[in-house]
């Protein structure tokens, strides 16, 4: 296309949408530079494999067979014969765990920053939910190829809420679908993964974006910028998709290295197998839950770690509010040791998950 | 009106009250396997004694599918979180809050049937 011919059509789209005020709301946003800029990366490093997700899941989906009968097969199908089926399937598993990882990094970074402070309490709070939506993705992935680990593990998963009081057991038959694993589990857990769990983390994320880029980025407490700030687009922008680069280079190294297996055909009536665990990111959960015996005080011990587990999330959702300091603009180091402290639990239990 | 749609329907149609799970020629003597109760997995005992007996094969911690292991002692073993359950179904050790729940074993000829109890 000749020059004219693209100015030509940047008038005429100018004209009808303002082009030239998203421009300038995209870089009215700078990005400061000091000595931890390096954790901005991982929010977008955290896009990028949602977006990989979204694109593999789409294809994915052009094949898969909710149903039980069929899903292992089509598995196997989309694996053995569909052209570069393998290597779909791998991206869209790998980027799985690279999403949760990146999500985690970027999640414990701004903690340690204290980048809730006001005025994004809100993006924490949002931030939160995609947490959630982004594990909620994990386990209903997991049930989809149907086979004997991805069984045994989703029943094992799907059973441990039900210590709950009140909502606990109809929870658990709101996302079975009946009292067993079997066709309607299946239908639902695909019916989460593709539809219900994606858009609603498509909104969170358009939300989190746009508040971002309202209230631009923070500078942590106490920290001197060492540069002056760069605008976020076109300069960070650019940035961050060398950054993708190099993510999308180490997931495809991962995918074809290291394919995602798939095991035997599920069986509901054979015996568990020995060994069955869920995947890294749940170990935390596992382990605690296999460290805290059955009986505590009287008390059901899933009980305990549940109701443990969702006091802690819902504070976790309210840090905001309760770090008072860091909302005065100061620092407040006891949320720096809780945020360490809570890190190394997390890979204290996920090391001692996987290798006991 | 939502959440009565999402909401499961709790029995389904067609489960059986007592089952044909074969015949007494296919269980030796001192075997125990997992037979098909509607939905469920039941393991039946033919004990050294001759006689048979059947439990739910459903770990009472979180459900997985139990499995008999002859040694050290005969007993069942969860391979999920390590319980496990005498020939009688007590839960000894792990996590197990419960026993395994029995079933009820008739004979008609050399048919065999498995009902709740
Ligand atoms: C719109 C987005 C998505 C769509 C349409 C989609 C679709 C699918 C489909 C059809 C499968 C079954 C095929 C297979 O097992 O190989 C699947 C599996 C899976 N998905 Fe997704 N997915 C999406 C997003 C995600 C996200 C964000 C995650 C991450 C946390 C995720 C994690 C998984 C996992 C762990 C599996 C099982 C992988 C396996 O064993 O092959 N998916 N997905
Ligand atoms: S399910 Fe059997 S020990 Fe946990």
């Amino acid at each position: 296309m000749s020059i004219l011919r693209t100015a030509r059509l940047k008038k005429w789209i100018d004209e009808r949408v303002p082009l030239e005020d998203i421009r300038a709301f995209l870089s009215s946003k700078e990005v400061p530079r000091h000595r931890h800029s390096f954790w901005y990366y991982f929010g977008g490093m955290t896009l990028f494999f949602f977006a990989v997700q979204l694109v593999t899941g789409i294809l994915l989906s052009l094949y898969y067979q909710p149903a039980s009968e069929h899903a292992y097969e089509s598995v196997r199908h989309i694996v053995n014969e569909i052209p570069q089926g393998w290597l779909i399937r791998s991206l869209h598993a790998w980027s799985a765990h690279l999403m949760v990882l990146m999500l985690l990094i970027h999640m414990f970074s701004v903690f340690l920053m204290k980048a809730y402070r006001k005025p994004r309490e809100m993006m924490w709070l949002s931030g939160v939910v995609l947490l959630l939506l982004v594990l909620g993705f994990g386990f209903t992935g997991y049930l989809l190829p149907w086979d004997t680990k991805s069984y045994f593990a989703t029943l094992i998963g799907s059973e441990v809420p039900k210590s709950l009081p009140l909502l606990g057991s109809w929870g658990v038959s709101l996302i079975k679908g009946a009292d067993y694993i079997g066709e309607e589990t299946l239908i639902r857990m695909y019916s989460l993964h593709v539809i219900i769990l994606p858009l609603t983390a498509v909104l969170f994320i358009t939300f989190h974006l746009l508040h971002n880029q309202y209230s631009g980025v923070s500078v942590p407490v106490g920290t001197a910028e060492t540069k002056p700030a760069v605008p976020f687009f076109p300069n960070f922008a650019y940035r961050d998709m060398l950054a993708w680069l190099a993510g999308f280079a180490v997931l495809i190294a991962l995918a074809t290295i290291v394919p995602r297996d798939l095991g035997e055909k599920a069986d509901p009536m054979a015996s568990a197998p020995a060994g069955i665990k869920p995947e890294w990111y749940f170990l935390p959960l596992y382990q605690t839950l296999r460290i805290v015996p059955s009986n505590l005080f009287a008390v059901n011990g899933e009980l305990i770690v549940n109701g443990a587990v969702g006091i802690l999330i819902a504070l976790w959702a309210l840090i905001p509010f309760i770090d008072r300091k860091s909302a005065k603009g100061l620092k407040s180091p006891i949320f720096t040791a809780i945020g360490i402290c809570i890190i190394l639990y997390l890979a204290g239990t996920i090391l001692a998950g996987y290798f006991t | 009106m939502v959440l009565q749609y999402v909401t499961p329907v709790a029995e389904k149609a067609g489960a059986r009250q007592s089952v044909l799970v074969g015949q007494s020629g296919d269980f030796a003597e001192g075997s125990v396997k997992i037979v098909r109760f509607n939905r469920e997995p039941v393991l039946l005992i033919h004990t050294s004694t001759g006689q048979f007996r059947a439990l739910s094969a459903r770990c009472t911690h979180l459900g997985c599918v139990v499995q008999y292991q002859e040694s050290p002692v005969p007993h069942f073993g969860c391979n999920c979180h390590g319980s496990q359950f005498d020939m009688n179904g007590v839960n000894i050790s792990g996590p197990a809050p419960r026993p395994l729940p029995p079933y009820r074993v008739t004979l008609s000829g050399s048919s065999i049937y498995v009902a709740k109890p």
